[in-house]
């Protein structure tokens, strides 16, 4: 059994809303939230710590609602897909008929490069398409850039009107095509200079050794080079094994960070949204690059006319409160 | 075939050797050409408290300070090389009293003159170097038996130590035995057994392989399972480990899971230590462990109802085992 503008939807029902205020947010989750509750859902709210601040007042702390904190629910989007996949499994695996989700996908506005979230709003619909799910994204006008909102628009099935009207999205377009047409994520800034190490054809076990080796010279934490020696070992097998030749490595490091593009002469896996998706199939391929989304603070897939370049960015954990600095938006 | 007894060093056979054993610094992996390569990479340590010299693993550059345990695959591409590692390895022997032991193909006066460099050869209180041509022991093409194999060199060690010998050293020139694949199938058996043998007993052996002959995949799949082994011949090696039930060191990635998957499956198929549903893997040198070898684990360990425990100091092993949600691997820190 499924409540409210979901009810009788089979699987995840994938819904948007853009709001200009704070009174708008509130009118938006408030009903949204105590529905599920009343109608006994597990209902979870992953907002943005300023606005989850105004849900609990308005809902009070007794409201039955899991609040999850955003800044450990949408680390990566890989993460987050994972994070959701496991809760959810687990109030359906209790007899739950019904799962609620409102969160804040992050972007620039919030203080997060939007490539990497434009794909995850791309993926959840097939990531999560098997899940009783009712999930609820509310975009602020206020922070979310025009090339955010323009994405938004097209990547979800569902929207509420201002009005609090449920209705089918009639801009909503195939997430593989859209996330497909997107422009490519800006480079890091570092990579304007010149690589610590460039590699030319290298094996795996050639490309861990130099990756290592720059990690360790630049002095970021072990576990930080560790997690991307793992992701660099698996583009180049996949470059090996489904790109053309010559691949090239290329390896930056800053006091933050380290990035290494694998580029081949290949066109790049058929699917854009690679490496999101839940543990693939072993048989079908994919796992490397869903490790990467894993293991990565970030993975930028780059197709143009000369090739296919995976960019894998490792970011050492921030130390006490600062947190490292974000590069530059994509588009 | 009367032979006179060595002098007994300390009384007790193989305790002094074992005291003299030294300590060499452990590679980390520079396994591959990333230049130098001059320090033997070579992973040897000495048990806290205790006389037992722990075997070493991982490449080496030459074959000195080898101790009674160790056992090396020799794959050279200069048969003189094979040569002069062999007198070296048998020569050291020697000077520890053990007895040594030269089998190679070929005429046994021509094998004799390969053994002349050996200090006195015919030094009494030492014992002669027995020189065994394979050509009297096998048919071309013959498929070594391997219990048959393992019970010869379990009553040759035994009879070296009731003669006052402190053990048997063994340099083979084993081409000859892994041409065919039927051959190599019984032989990387035969290896991991007496692998197994030599861990607890004081039987050394240098297997030497001619890798123009057999060909670069071939020696891979023979050296991956001893314990010692040339520079760049192996991406990883799995063997007995007087540790833990298995010992592993290098690197497991797309380019060597096939034979890691192949060479898993053999070792796993003998007798275990132990054997208490949990299958023990010493790991602590090991470099890379990727997805797919840990997922090869979780297989073979599925297959024989086992966990598979890998000792390994590598954080990314424990972060896969978690991303991949693997239940029959468990890693631990290295004890």
């Amino acid at each position: 059994m499924r409540t409210g503008a979901a009810a009788g939807h089979s699987g995840y029902f994938h819904e948007a809303a853009f709001y200009g205020s704070d009174d708008e947010l509130l009118d938006l989750v408030v009903p949204f939230v105590t529905g599920g509750v009343a109608a006994g859902e597990p209902t979870m709210v992953a907002l943005d710590d300023r606005s989850s601040d105004l849900v609990r007042a308005a809902v009070g702390d007794a409201s039955g609602v899991t609040f999850l904190p955003h800044a450990s629910q949408y680390t990566r989007p890989a993460l987050t897909i994972k994070h959701y996949r496991q809760v959810i499994e687990g109030h359906v695996a209790a007899g739950a008929g019904q799962v609620r989700a409102v969160g804040s996908v992050p972007h620039p506005g919030l203080g997060a490069p939007w490539d990497a979230w434009a794909r995850y709003e791309a993926a959840v619909d097939r990531a999560l398409a098997d899940l009783p799910l009712w999930g609820f994204c509310p975009y602020d006008t206020r922070t979310a850039p025009d090339e955010v909102l323009a994405d938004v628009e097209r990547l979800h099935p569902h929207l509420v009107t201002a009005g609090g009207h449920h209705v089918a999205n009639g801009r909503f377009a195939d997430p593989q095509a859209v996330a497909a047409g997107r422009p490519p994520p800006a480079p890091d800034p570092v990579e304007a200079q010149s690589p610590a190490l460039e590699l030319a054809d290298p094996t795996p076990a050639a490309a861990r050794r130099g990756v290592r080796d720059v990690g360790h010279r630049a002095a970021l934490p072990q576990g930080t080079v560790d997690d991307l020696v793992i992701a660099v070992s698996e583009a180049v097998a996949n470059a090996l094994a489904h790109g053309r030749p010559p691949v090239v490595l290329r390896a930056w490091a800053a006091a933050d960070r380290m990035v290494v593009t694998v580029r081949d002469r290949g066109r790049g896996p058929a699917d854009p949204l690679v490496g999101l998706m839940p543990v693939p199939d072993r048989a079908r391929g994919g796992l490397g690059l869903w490790i990467a989304h894993q293991v990565c603070s970030e993975v930028g897939l780059v197709v143009d006319e000369d090739g296919f370049t995976v960019r894998l960015t490792a970011r050492a954990p921030a130390a006490g409160a600062a947190r490292p600095a974000q590069p530059a938006p994509a588009g | 075939m009367s032979r006179r007894a060595p002098p007994l060093l300390d009384g007790v056979a193989g305790l002094s050797l074992r005291s003299r054993r030294e300590t060499r610094g452990w590679g980390t992996g520079s396994r591959g050409g990333n230049g130098g390569g001059a320090a033997p990479n070579v992973c040897r340590e000495r048990r806290e408290g205790t006389v037992v010299a722990v075997r070493a693993s991982g490449s080496i550059e030459t074959a000195r300070s080898l101790g009674p345990h160790d056992h090396v695959c020799w794959v050279y591409d200069d048969h003189a090389e094979f040569l002069a590692a062999m007198v070296e390895f048998l020569a050291e022997g020697r000077a520890s009293h053990q007895r040594v032991q030269y089998i190679a193909r070929g005429d046994r006066a021509v094998l004799h003159g390969h053994v002349d460099g050996l200090d006195g050869v015919d030094d009494t209180a030492r014992g002669p170097v027995l020189v065994l041509s394979l050509d009297e022991v096998y048919q071309p093409g013959e498929t070594v038996g391997p219990d048959a194999q393992v019970a010869a060199y379990r009553a040759a060690t035994e009879r070296a130590l009731a003669d006052g010998f402190t053990g048997l050293r063994v340099a083979a020139e084993a081409t000859p035995l892994v041409r065919t694949p039927a051959q190599r199938a019984a032989f990387v058996r035969y290896e991991h057994m007496i692998d197994r043998y030599m861990v607890a007993h004081p039987f050394s052996a240098l297997c030497g392989y001619d890798r123009l002959e057999l060909g670069h995949e071939t020696v891979a799949e023979i050296a991956c399972i001893h314990p010692l082994g040339r520079p760049e011949v192996a991406p990883f090696q799995l063997f007995a480990s007087e540790r833990a039930d298995l010992g592993l060191v290098g690197e497991v990635d797309c380019s060597s899971i096939d034979l890691f998957r192949r060479t898993l499956a053999d070792v796993m198929a003998g007798p275990r230590r132990g054997d208490q549903g949990e299958v023990t893997i010493d790991a602590r040198h090991l470099t890379f462990l990727d997805h797919r070898g840990l997922a090869a684990l979780e297989e073979e360990a599925g297959r024989h109802f086992a966990t598979i425990v890998l000792r390994t100091p590598l954080s990314t092993s424990q972060r896969l085992v978690e991303l991949l949600e693997l239940g029959a691997v468990r890693v631990e820190a290295p004890v």
